[in-house]
């Protein structure tokens, strides 16, 4: 018998189908894999699960019961705790606190301290976990917050337990201690959903895999019957070995217009150097929260550095500020596009000119016509589809938002350019014509450097890879190389 | 959790948009109209320079708060700058006798404080509230340790700036519209103003898309010192006198009239014509309860209602 059943699930967001046709169902004690691209659904689906978002129809059945609810507290109720990737902890409060936040045990109506915490530190003590119940969960490791949101689920009596990249913000030994965790909830029959990037961890701990793509069902299969290669084959739906390599002119004797030696951030970046010729594509390949995009905001001078120079054409630049980074002909769409490089109020044409306003500048007041001119340009070259540039940014759909940030930094006319995961959240259509706009940056002779999680995208478009591991190279590759065979794979 | 930006969501809010964009006037419009039944006076001329008298002095104090409202933040010391302004302009016109002088030291005071509010908050990363909150203690302070809690009497040529007239126009409306179209034209037409509008919308995408926020704060917080010292040689010279109760609770009806006019706490929105608007309703609201003989106790309860509802029927608070 199956301990949850998800059965046909549908979900869409105004005209985007995130799940079309979703089936997941898993039985006692068994640990699955959700895997899947960004925007694959995996997290609609879990949310759906978890009570956060409400499906259009398809069935929820536990332990063969169909079951309805519509909030996070009722699919508690149901027996499902998700462990959520930023943690749902409250810093302030203590272990205690936290575990028992949603029923808080009382005494004449006060709170009873002491049941709370003798409780909170017998469920400590019998899964092995050495936390003071007392402690403040803000002054914890992250790891031992997780340990925190696992006896929670515990307490909870969950009965299936759904980890949202747990491993991303743990290292290697904290790792270990999370997967001994999962096998002792597999143990007791509870049922483990596993969503992760990291293929050789899901090789290492998962029974079985579901994956996701496009919000359909792809395959699920027995984690024996599959190879790391076979995973990412289904996961971008083209054979692995046989990713086209998109034409374009191989770079090799172009001189180098951008290098960077010895960056290093803390414990974030260590000891990074690189450098990218004229109408080279390098991408930063690594998982998420490999530390790639900490690279680049280093260098653009969104983050301070610790150690590191940075040489344009040769000769040695110092950027502290994104303004400098600008100035110097820097560009960088960065990968939260909503939070990091849109306003999304405000009108799509001061969103592409608000990198360059001087351009418009007579007589200290701004031109609003040569606005409008430059902006259609763009409209016209980049096919953003909206009926009127003075629009704000959030009528726009994803792909068309991630064009105007995109088109924002076309706008300084950069030698140089940041693109981290440039398709995020952006549909078929789009993702081909921003494929396309690269090749024609790239024609042009800049020098971009592509950070991307979707490993077609980045093996596709790259002239060379680099690979990041927890804040350095662990690898570089050439075009030969990476067709070669799936040692990038291992390197990551 | 993030909020979906659908297609269909965006219709929605192409609708309560033209509501945000004339509600203001609207509500204006039907106030003029229902005032203009309640007293035969209301429409005159004289009464309508009269109100854009009395609004003079809080709608240049507005003008400056705009900006400030624009970028997410708060100005609450523009009171006691009026306070401090007005002593040691006085102090200044008294001692040397020269009104030439005596500007100077107003503006120098709002440039002062200003600056320190935009210091403050641009690079000392202080939360506007409680940056301005401190230097309001400060200026009334240094007005009060000035001028040992005593008026300072004025008289002669620097009462002019604040009483004369050309025909029946106060000087101060002219200075008040001149200010106020150059607030207009700042915000609206200048890098500066989109700028502001930027930092307001999303502070972070702003420094990342290479535009100084620190600058662009602490130029924000000096202009709205600057007028607040503007509107204190405006109270000295039209009352003849240096107090440092002089602006008391002032600020608040400035940031009343900037987001009655349309402005977000949030920041991103709200505009000078807005404010103007703002400042118009609840002068004009003031006035006609006057005109009427409301009692003025209940004036400022009726005051504070109307306010709450102004920004009650609007969705972008």
């Amino acid at each position: 018998m199956y301990m949850l059943e998800m059965r046909n699930i549908f979900k869409s967001f105004g005209g985007v189908k995130a799940l079309s046709d979703v089936s997941l169902s898993i039985r006692p004690g068994e640990v699955r894999a959700l895997v899947g691209e960004n925007g694959a659904g995996k997290s609609t689906l879990m949310k759906v699960l978890a009570g956060a978002v409400k499906k259009d129809s398809g069935i929820i059945a536990i332990k063969g019961k169909q079951v309805d609810y519509d909030s996070p507290r009722q699919a508690l109720e149901h027996g499902i705790s998700v462990i959520y990737q930023e943690l749902n902890m409250v810093p302030d409060l203590t272990v205690a606190e936290n575990i028992f936040m949603d029923h808080i045990p009382t005494k004449n109506g006060f709170v009873n301290w002491k049941e709370m915490n003798q409780r909170s530190g017998q469920l400590l003590k019998e899964l092995g976990i050495q936390i003071n119940p007392k402690e403040k969960v803000g002054h914890l490791t992250v790891a031992r917050q997780q340990m925190v949101e696992i006896a929670k689920a515990i307490k909870n009596k969950s009965q299936v337990v759904v980890f949202d990249e747990p491993s991303a913000v743990l290292g290697a030994k904290d790792s270990e201690i999370l997967f001994q965790r999962i096998s002792d909830l597999k143990n007791q029959g509870i049922s483990v959903i596993y969503i992760s990037h990291r293929l050789d961890e899901i090789m290492q701990i998962t029974d079985s895999v579901t994956v996701l793509r496009d919000g359909q069902n792809i395959i699920t299969k027995d984690t024996k019957d599959l190879t790391m290669e076979d995973i990412v084959s289904y996961m971008t739906g083209k054979d692995y070995r046989s990713i086209q390599q998109t034409a374009g002119y191989v770079p090799n004797h172009n001189e180098i217009v951008f290098e960077v030696r010895n960056l290093n951030r803390d414990n974030a970046i260590k000891d990074v150097s690189f450098h990218i010729r004229k109408g080279e594509v390098l991408g930063l390949a690594g998982l998420v929260g490999s530390g790639r995009s900490e690279i680049a905001r280093a260098i653009f001078g969104a983050d301070p550095k610790t150690g590191g120079e940075i040489f344009i054409k040769g000769k040695k630049v110092a950027i502290r500020s994104p303004r400098d980074a600008c100035r110097l002909g820097i560009g960088f769409v960065m990968e939260d596009r909503k939070t990091q490089g849109l306003h999304l109020k405000m009108p799509i044409f001061q969103n592409i000119t608000m990198t360059q306003m001087n351009r418009y500048r007579h007589w200290g007041l701004v031109s609003n016509k040569q606005e409008y001119d430059t902006v259609n340009d763009f409209k016209k070259k980049l096919l953003i589809k909206t009926e009127n540039i003075k629009n704000p940014v959030l009528s726009l759909s994803g792909g068309n938002q991630q064009k105007v940030s995109i088109a924002k930094w076309l706008h300084i006319q950069p030698d140089i350019l940041f693109l981290d995961e440039p398709t995020r959240g952006v549909d078929v259509g789009a993702k081909s014509e921003i494929y396309k706009l690269i090749e024609d940056i790239k024609a042009q002779g800049k020098a971009i450097l592509l950070i991307s999680s979707e490993f077609a995208e980045i093996l596709s478009l790259s002239d060379r890879v680099m690979v990041i591991k927890r804040g350095e190279v662990a690898g570089e590759f050439t075009r030969e190389q990476m067709q070669a065979d799936s040692s990038i794979l291992e390197a990551l | 959790m993030e909020k979906i930006f659908s297609h269909s969501g965006w219709q929605k809010l192409a609708f309560s948009d033209f509501y945000e964009k004339y509600g203001v006037l609207l509500v204006f419009i039907l106030e003029m109209v229902l005032f203009s039944f309640l007293s035969d006076k209301f429409l005159s001329t004289m009464n309508i320079l009269n109100v854009l008298r009395q609004i003079a002095m809080t709608g240049i104090l507005a003008i400056g708060m705009t900006f400030v409202c624009i970028t997410a933040g708060i100005d609450l010391s523009v009171g006691a700058i009026i306070a401090m302004t007005t002593v040691l302009t006085s102090a200044v016109v008294d001692g040397t006798g020269s009104t030439g002088l005596g500007i100077l030291a107003g503006v120098g005071c709002g440039l002062a404080i200003g600056l320190l509010n935009g210091v403050g908050v641009a690079y000392g990363k202080m939360p506007p509230f409680v940056m301005t909150l401190g230097t309001t203690s400060i200026a009334s302070g240094i007005a009060y340790l000035y001028s040992n809690g005593m008026p300072i009497m004025l008289q002669g040529d620097f009462l002019k700036l604040g009483n004369g007239m050309i025909g029946k126009v106060p000087y101060v409306v002219i200075y008040f519209v001149v200010l106020l179209i150059f607030g207009y034209m700042i915000l609206r037409n200048t890098v500066f103003g989109r700028h502001v509008y930027a930092i307001g919308s999303n502070k972070e995408a702003t420094r990342l898309s290479g535009i100084s926020v620190t600058r662009t704060l602490v130029a924000v917080y000096t202009i709205s010192g600057v007028l607040a010292g503007v509107a204190g040689i405006i109270y000295c010279s039209q009352l003849g006198i240096g107090t440092p109760i002089a602006g008391k609770g002032y600020e608040l009806t400035a940031i009343a009239a900037v987001f009655v006019g349309g402005a977000s706490v949030s920041g991103g929105s709200g505009t000078m014509w807005g404010t103007f608007l703002g400042a118009a309703i609840i002068g004009t609201l003031n006035n006609i309860m006057n005109l009427t003989g409301v009692n003025p106790y209940l004036q400022t309860l009726l005051s504070g209602v109307i306010i709450i509802l102004a920004v009650l029927v609007r969705k972008n608070r």
